[in-house]
């Protein structure tokens, strides 16, 4: 019964409805860029999905603040769910945008400032998960990693700011047909782009909110077990 | 009752999401609107200074226009030999390898592809377009693996749900719930 | 005002006595920051034209690495004594107690690297003695030891703590350390002041907004 329910969750109806719609476009209504060629249409893959990871971040931040600020169990739940999600997208899109710059710009991976910076943020974030998963769980664990929430929000300006910095002493080695070429696409480009996008940020709603569930199941279960434990206690007495 | 108030909020919030989307798209439209696009063509000529470094070279492009380019020390190349060994460099790092790479190209028709700015090149490539059927392989690689870990964390996550509801409702039934 | 500095250099002189007696934490940051060095001489080639290009890096990247190990035996020290808890106990508001830990840290890094960067320009055969050098070195110091502290006393219960606050702490300190490595590339090369301003203020940028908020948060890490 419930197994069918999950299945049936409106959000993950819409996005994979809207999910189709993307894959006709990309595949078969859009032309072919005429600079990259085939290879370009990762970025409508890849684009949506740097998206959600940054979306991912934004969450994380902004309810590890609240936690701070309200000490509401809602809003930790919510931090580790779109904390995960957001590894999950952040490391999708790390691999979609190397297999894409390898035929594109004739590398693998560059220091371009906004390559760096998502792979520092992307280390951070992994960072959280693995702290939560090594704390013994309770109060303490969720304001320190409230506390790596917030840090890794402070910390994206300045590591922006200083990537930046760096790729200008260092211009990165970009070679490939697309290393200067804007699209030549225009607006079809948008169109594509804004369906994809939609696609993936109910996509991303979806597993935020699965994820929220688990971690609700998670301490309703360890609540269930504190009450049956004093029940047999008190029964034993 | 308190799920369908969260859903609502979720599609509302999702709703929020798709206007700002929307809008950010559009901009990015209109910033990318006018570019040069770039030129590709044949080697037709490669001048040196005495020295031996490269200064100018011309490109014919498909409709038999020659262009004429000069270079500078940024000047970017990626140009593979005949073996398809691929030479990354500057102007100003390599000087002389970028003409005799240019007259290689010039001896063996190998078409280019220029990006310049007011006949100034910037990156000067080996043109791609041909190789279809490897890049082919790298958009398969993208979907196959982001989908195939997207599944891999959606199924995940289901099993997990699913092992913490039975828990759950064993525990209530010790309990006599 | 004044009472605070007190406090704050009552908590720092603590942690410095207890060092000059056993020597722990500045042994170890030095001797492991030597040793990267050292085996950097024979995993690169040094020459001339390569010292300059690679040495700041690994000068910095060795400090990095060896400030976490100091870090990690520092708290490790103050678990074992259970002195923390001790100092939550007394009526001190909690920012002076991050900022006294802090400058404790700091000094020991300090210290340490007053015995790794002339050992780097023997090495490398490089001139460091200069006031860039200083500037470079102490708001780097800064950043590591405000960023430092804060994930030290925050991985104080994790299991594997060794692991998890070097997982912590060099993707934070980040645009510190290329700040470092890009500045005192320009020192080596002979440029000077205004060829590394933008670095030096985004140290100093780095430096001020994590010392502020780390005083800030401490309160939820100590807080029970």
């Amino acid at each position: 019964m419930n197994k069918v329910l999950d299945l049936l969750d409106p959000l993950l109806i819409l996005s994979a409805a809207l999910m189709g719609v993307a894959l006709y476009l990309i595949f078969i209504w859009v032309p072919t860029e005429t600079n990259q060629g085939a290879v370009q249409r990762i970025l409508y893959f890849h684009v949506p999905i740097a998206w959600g990871s940054m979306l991912g971040i934004f969450v994380v931040s902004g309810s590890s603040f609240m936690y701070l600020w309200k000490k509401n169990e809602r809003w930790d739940r919510l931090a580790v769910a779109s904390a995960e999600v957001g590894v999950v997208f952040g490391g999708m899109m790390l691999l979609s945008g190397m297999i894409w710059a390898r035929p594109v710009w004739a590398v693998w991976w560059t220091g371009e400032a906004k390559l760096t910076t998502a792979l520092i943020l992307f280390f951070i974030y992994v960072a959280y998960l693995m702290f939560r998963a090594y704390f013994p769980p309770g109060a303490q664990r969720q304001r320190l990693a409230a506390i790596i929430g917030v840090i890794g929000a402070i910390d994206t300006p300045i590591i922006y700011f200083a990537a930046n910095l760096w790729s200008q002493a260092h211009p990165p080695i970009i070679t490939g047909p697309g290393a200067d070429a804007d699209s030549t696409l225009g607006s079809d480009l948008g169109t594509v782009l804004l369906v994809s996008t939609l696609a993936f940020t109910f996509l991303f709603i979806f597993m935020v909110q699965t994820r929220y569930k688990i971690r609700k199941s998670e301490d309703d279960l360890v609540e269930l077990k504190r009450s049956s434990s004093a029940s047999v206690m008190t029964g034993a007495s | 009752m308190i799920n369908t108030l969260t859903r609502t909020g979720a599609i509302q919030v999702a709703f929020a999401i798709v206007l700002a989307v929307s809008v950010s798209a559009a901009m990015t439209e209109i910033s990318s609107a006018e570019h040069v696009p770039p030129l590709s063509g044949i080697v037709v000529g490669v001048e040196t200074d005495s020295n031996g470094n490269l200064t100018r070279f011309a490109v014919s492009d498909s409709t038999g226009t020659v262009n004429t380019f000069t270079i500078f020390d940024g000047t970017e190349f990626g140009l593979e030999n005949q073996v398809g060994d691929r030479w990354v460099s500057t102007q100003g790092a390599e000087p002389m390898e970028s003409a005799r790479r240019l007259r290689d190209h010039r001896e063996r028709f190998a078409p280019i592809t220029v990006t310049s700015e007011n006949g100034t090149a910037f990156s000067v490539v080996e043109r791609e377009e041909g190789k279809l059927e490897t890049n082919l392989g790298y958009l398969f690689a993208v979907f196959a693996v982001t989908w195939a870990l997207f599944f891999a964390y959606v199924l995940y996550m289901g099993r997990k749900q699913r092992v913490l509801q039975h828990e759950i409702a064993k525990l209530k039934g010790t309990i006599g719930l | 005002m004044m009472g605070s500095l007190a406090v704050i250099w009552a908590i720092g002189r603590k942690d410095l006595l207890l060092e000059i007696r056993n020597k722990d934490v500045v042994v170890a940051v030095a001797g492991f920051a030597l040793l990267v060095l050292v085996i950097f001489t024979f995993a690169i080639d040094l020459n001339q034209g390569n010292a300059k290009l690679v040495g700041p890096g690994v000068l910095w990247a060795g400090i990095a690495f060896a400030g976490v190990t100091g870090l990690n035996r520092a708290f490790a020290l103050e678990v074992e004594g259970g002195t923390l808890e001790a100092l939550m106990l007394a009526p001190i508001s909690r920012d002076l107690i991050y900022l006294g830990k802090a400058l404790g840290n700091f000094l020991f890094i300090a210290v340490a690297q007053i015995i790794v960067i002339p050992v780097f320009a023997v090495l490398f055969n490089l001139v460091v003695f200069r006031w860039e050098m200083l500037a470079i070195s102490l708001l780097t110091t800064v950043g590591f030891s405000a960023v430092g502290t804060l994930f030290a006393a925050m991985s104080v219960k994790v299991r594997a703590r060794e692991v998890m606050l070097p997982l912590l702490f060099l993707p934070v300190v980040t645009p510190l350390l290329m700040a470092a490595v890009e500045s005192t590339g320009h020192m080596v090369n002979g440029r000077s002041w205004s060829d590394m301003a933008q670095w030096l203020q985004l140290a100093v940028a780095f430096d001020v907004a994590f010392v502020v908020v780390s005083a800030f948060i401490f309160q939820h890490i100590l807080e029970d």
